[in-house]
């Protein structure tokens, strides 16, 4: 188990940073999988006889467990270390996976709940965290690339794992021995996949930096503290309760569309000379998460060279007007609403990749993952708030009579609102106070280096 | 993958060769990916199929 300690994990010389991506993709896009969990719902539901909501509460559970563990395990991650934290994740991730293999072929269903759910869940968190702060001291000088390929690999397990777990169905048939075959393949494939992620990662050491490059180097420009700010004090402060509201927001406009995705380009275009079928709305879904994934990776990229604050006016400003666009015009031409809602999706996944990359510049390197952990309660409660928002309007509507766009009216107001809030929200945010920040230690050449407060080095 | 990119200033000359292990690093994680991705194009499609 030393191996897997931090002080192990220091990279020697000669290694490429260009090799930490590819470790920290190996356990996105294996954890990633828990978005193409729906997969597994009809065969579930036909075999053990249970309904769409029992099918549904191993994910559920699994996307709870996600927030706590990423909140609660954070410090730990930041302390033992991402080859730890991989470690560690690899192992519930897969045992999950295994030992809902068990719980259908006994056709107990509570066992499914508990291994993918509450085991699994916890793989999916401290997964989610584990690179994040890793990567960030490897690419200094481009955080949000390197965050933005990392969580596009989150995005991007959906798209491997849907038509695996779709083929391996079909291949073993949809019978508790062929569901708990899939279940274990996919136990054992994703620990082999998910082993170079553990083997390949390293920390740098504390005074390494990219050639050329120096901590001051983006200060007149961007938002960037060269001081330490810990975990525990971070949400003490206004400005992570801040990101916190832009976070929410921003995944809320998002998952209201992403949840309710082929039904709603159904309904909008119902009424019209142009209507939508069932089976070209699979396609809309599919474009969806294209633009989700790909926004991950370009506006975060972006985000290094526009800097973290105004990448955020542009999520929030234009993903409001957007919606405004789809209110006024959105049922006058299916290619415009695809067209919107990419670009709405977009941000979505932009704003996930770019949170640990502000996060750095607010709070430094020091425990930056854990502060994301914390912040991910963000995203749990917008997984519930949006598609409780969107649903809920849309039911009642159907309820009083109605049908098509109108179906969304309301809902799409209140994402306009939700994002302006979050647009406020963004514009409040400043440079944490100095009382916040950690002494400057060895382990801290940030803060070693920095020789100003936060306050007189930064610049929005 | 410029020279930048390796962990040491001082011990540059000495510095394993990388490439090897870069490629697979990457094509481990990049096949799966394109697969996915081929997949999802060939689903798109079909919003555009009448």
């Amino acid at each position: 188990m030393e191996l897997l300690e931090r002080s192990r994990t220091i990279a020697k010389p000669g290694w490429s940073r260009w090799l930490v991506p590819p470790a920290a993709l190996a356990i996105h896009l294996s954890i990633g999988q828990a978005y193409a969990w729906s997969v597994f719902k009809p065969p579930l539901e036909k075999t053990l006889h249970i309904s769409g909501t029992g099918s549904a509460l191993p994910f559920q559970l699994a996307i709870v467990m996600l927030g706590l563990s990423a909140a609660f395990g954070g410090t730990l991650v930041e302390r033992k270390g991402p080859r730890w934290a991989m470690f560690v994740s690899l192992v519930a991730f897969c045992s999950g996976l295994l030992i809902s293999s068990l719980g259908v072929a006994l056709s107990q269903y509570w066992i499914v709940v508990l291994g993918y759910g509450f085991v699994g869940g916890i793989g999916l968190g401290i997964g989610y965290i584990s690179p994040v702060s890793t990567l960030i001291k490897w690419f200094p000088d481009r955080p949000g690339m390197a965050t933005g390929i990392a969580i596009m690999g989150f995005g991007g397990g959906a798209l491997i794992a849907s038509p695996w777990s779709s083929q391996m169905l079909t291949s073993f048939g949809v019978t508790t021995s062929g569901i708990s075959k899939a279940f274990l393949i996919h136990g054992i494939a994703y620990a082999v996949f998910m082993a170079l992620g553990v083997a390949l990662i390293r920390v740098p050491r504390p005074d390494w930096r990219p050639a050329g490059w120096t901590p001051d180097a983006n200060a007149p420009k961007k938002l960037v503290t060269t001081a330490n700010v810990s975990a525990r004090n971070a949400v003490k402060t206004p400005q992570f309760w801040l990101l916190w509201i832009v976070l929410c927001f921003n995944v809320t406009a998002g998952i209201g569309i992403l949840e309710k995705a082929a039904p709603m380009i159904v309904d909008f275009f119902k009424n019209t000379s142009t209507p939508v079928a069932t089976t070209a709305a699979v396609g809309f879904t599919a474009l969806l998460s294209l633009a989700n994934m790909l926004g991950r990776f370009v506006w975060s990229s972006l985000s290094d060279r526009v800097g973290r604050k105004n990448i955020y006016r542009f999520y929030l400003g234009a993903g409001a007007l957007l919606y405004l666009l789809l209110l006024t015009a959105g049922n006058s031409s299916t290619q415009l609403f695809v067209i919107a809602a990419m670009a709405i999706l977009s941000f979505y996944g932009g704003g996930f990749a770019t949170i640990p990359a502000y996060l750095r510049d607010l709070f430094g390197t020091f425990q930056v993952g854990a502060i994301h952990g914390r912040l991910l309660t963000a995203w749990s409660v917008a997984g519930v708030l949006g598609p409780l928002i969107v649903n809920a309007i849309a039911d009642a509507g159907k309820s009083a009579g109605h049908t098509g766009s109108s179906l969304y009216t309301t809902s799409f107001y209140i994402m306009i609102a939700l994002l302006v809030i979050g647009f406020v929200a963004n514009e409040l945010i400043r440079p944490v106070s100095a009382k916040f920040h950690e002494p400057a230690t060895d382990e801290q050449p940030a803060a070693e280096n920095g020789s100003e407060s936060a306050e007189s080095t930064v610049k929005n | 993958m410029a020279e930048d990119e390796t962990t040491t200033a001082p011990a540059e000359g000495a510095a394993p060769n990388r490439v090897a292990l870069l490629v697979v690093a990457w094509l481990w994680v990049t096949l799966p990916f394109l697969y996915g991705l081929y997949k999802l194009i060939m689903n798109a499609q079909k919003l555009f199929q009448h």
